[in-house]
């Protein structure tokens, strides 16, 4: 097989949400002498396509959770050979992930997840029910330049005030670049938290990471 | 016309005086009688429910606030899953949450079995907080049975995340999961409903295009939905469907005619819905219930926005009656009672 047919096939494999596949191909793509980066580049394609689908409800979550663990399989594969070559140590950013205190509804939380490692994106998840000061500390460890929140409930959306406060009182929110997310959360309240964006899905979550990163000053929200 | 008849009639598609709200206000009112939500949702004995202290929090909200619908406990997510084996916690001042489901694998499904409603867990105790609303409001006001969705208990009981991917790889799995919580939904409504309540009210937040594929949403939850309406029809009470998702955009419209099909009385649009397409579509065969929406409008607020969302929705759903004025989704502790007051006040106040 050759190094293009593997590749599609590759990104056909996550599309389709086949985790016993997607490594393989992978490992077989790596044993072809692709670059590891050749790889994830096929990857990111693969999942930035059902981020858009998705945004689109041309499939929906169900899909999306098993291309992400097609695409986590994957990358399992490849990580050795990534971080053994220059140019798959290159992220475009690092990015410390979790759900609030009080909130263990993880679902949209690994998708952006999933989207932004796809992207190139460091990503540490700090998993659910995560405490503000806890926030701060893995951002200030991983020397994070985006700090992403997620929340399902209007009970515990306030959380993310929690975590902005906990930066400013360490005199490190400019360190930071702060988004939010989740399904009571809006424009309006990043507003009015202090928060630098929201997005309403893991497509528009990683578009938003990516503007922030390349904006000198914090972005009015995505569209 | 009192509350419970307004609801009633719009139920059936009928003309009312002024619309009726229902705010489907879940635990706001450990918060009017400003409790702690363990001391309610597990401070009976040995961990129980409080029936009395939850009963006080729905009658309490009601005297204040006067909408005409309430559900008859303080009701939280996880009433079945501690029954089950599963783990809920009970922050003090938020809602409970499900930390452990019920199934964990796939293989516990086969072997789980209904639980006692009368004598296992918490929801011994919320019966009785239905029978004690009953008794206060009941002839004056409409109370409703909440009960989750198909694919939304079988989430919160096997955990979303594992139930959707077991669609997918799994679907044997999905079905047990998913037939196990319709089981337990029947027997949800007819406790509920012998405890006093007078409609059931399937809350669905997983059951749909915001979640599911329209698809998966024709395979699991419109036969569950058929099995709960058949549950409810044994005590003769009608059954309003609530999942979430734009499904008044065209390709979705199948979805609501999938629904309306089993008979139920109402469908009450959540957010990302036009009512007025909803009214214009289904308007004569089923009751509309929906309005303000909840993270744009009525959370943020302020009270003269919601005041116009408000005129808005009734504008757009009211005329001719069969409408039910609510908020895009439930509500809970921690929300502004003001913002609840305007959208009432400007109900009460007959712009249709």
């Amino acid at each position: 097989m050759h190094l293009q047919t593997a590749t599609a096939q590759l990104e056909h494999a996550i599309e389709a949400g086949d985790e016993e596949t997607a490594p393989k191909l992978a490992e077989f793509l790596l044993d072809l002498g692709a670059e590891p980066t050749h790889v994830t580049a096929a990857l990111s394609r693969a999942m930035a396509r059902l981020g858009k689908q998705f945004q689109r409800l041309d499939i929906f979550v169900p899909d999306l959770l098993v291309a992400a663990d097609a695409f986590e399989a994957a990358m399992h594969v490849i990580e050795p050979a990534l971080h053994a070559c220059e140019a798959g140590r290159q992220r475009k950013g690092t990015v410390v992930i979790g759900v609030v205190e009080g909130d263990i509804h993880t679902l949209g939380k690994n998708l952006v997840r999933v989207m932004l490692a796809a992207d190139g994106f460091q990503v540490h998840d700090l998993g659910r029910d995560v405490k503000a000061a806890r926030f701060a500390q893995a951002a200030r460890e991983s020397k994070a330049d985006i700090i992403a929140m997620s929340a399902l409930m209007t009970t515990t959306m306030g959380r993310m005030k929690d975590v902005i406060d906990v930066l400013v009182s360490e005199g490190r929110r400019d360190n930071h670049r702060v988004i939010v997310g989740g399904a009571p959360v809006t424009q309006q309240f990043a507003d009015e938290i202090g928060a630098d964006g929201c997005a309403q899905d893991a497509s528009r979550a990683v578009a938003l990471a990516n503007r922030l990163l390349t904006s000198d000053r914090p972005v009015g929200g995505e569209t | 016309m009192n509350s419970r008849h307004r609801v009633e009639a719009a139920l059936r598609g009928e003309t009312t005086d002024v619309v009726p709200v229902f705010l489907r206000d879940l635990t706001l009112g450990l918060d009017v009688c400003d409790l702690t939500t363990p001391e309610v949702c597990a401070g009976g004995p040995g961990g129980t429910y409080d029936a009395d202290k939850s009963a006080r929090c729905v009658i309490e909200t009601q005297r204040l606030l006067g909408h005409d619908c309430v559900v008859g406990s303080i009701h939280d997510l996880g009433l079945d899953v501690d029954a089950l084996g599963g783990r809920v916690e009970f922050p003090e001042r938020e809602i409970p949450y499900v930390v452990e489901p019920v199934f964990p694998t796939a293989q516990a499904i086969a072997r789980a079995h209904l639980p006692d409603l009368h004598s296992q867990g918490r929801m011994p105790g919320v019966l009785r907080a239905y029978q004690i609303v009953a008794k206060a409001l009941g002839d004056e006001v409409a109370i409703a049975a909440n009960v989750e969705g198909p694919v939304t208990k079988a989430g919160l009981l096997r955990g979303l995340d594992s139930l959707l991917s077991d669609m997918v790889r799994d679907p044997a799995a999905a079905r047990a999961a998913i037939d196990f919580a319709v089981a337990l939904a029947c027997e949800h409504v007819r406790a509920v409903l012998d405890a006093g309540a007078h409609f059931v009210f399937v809350a669905a937040a997983s059951d749909g295009p915001g979640i599911i594929r329209p698809e998966q949403y024709l395979e699991y939850t419109i036969p569950g939905l058929a099995e709960i309406l058949a549950a409810a029809r044994e005590r003769g009470a009608p059954v309003v469907f609530h999942p979430h998702g734009p499904f008044t955009q065209e390709r979705f419209w199948p979805l609501v005619e999938a629904a309306i099909e089993t008979g139920i009385a109402g469908f009450q649009f959540g957010e990302n819905n036009d009512l007025a397409i909803a009214k214009q579509r289904w308007g004569q065969r089923i009751c509309i219930l929906g309005g303000v929406d909840i993270p744009e409008v009525l959370l943020p607020g302020p009270p003269e926005r919601i005041r116009g969302a408000t005129k808005s929705a009734i504008a757009h759903a009211g005329k001719g009656g069969g409408y039910v004025l609510m908020p895009s989704c439930s509500i809970h502790r921690g929300f502004p009672i003001d913002h609840l007051t305007a959208m009432i006040e400007t109900a009460r106040q007959g712009a249709v």
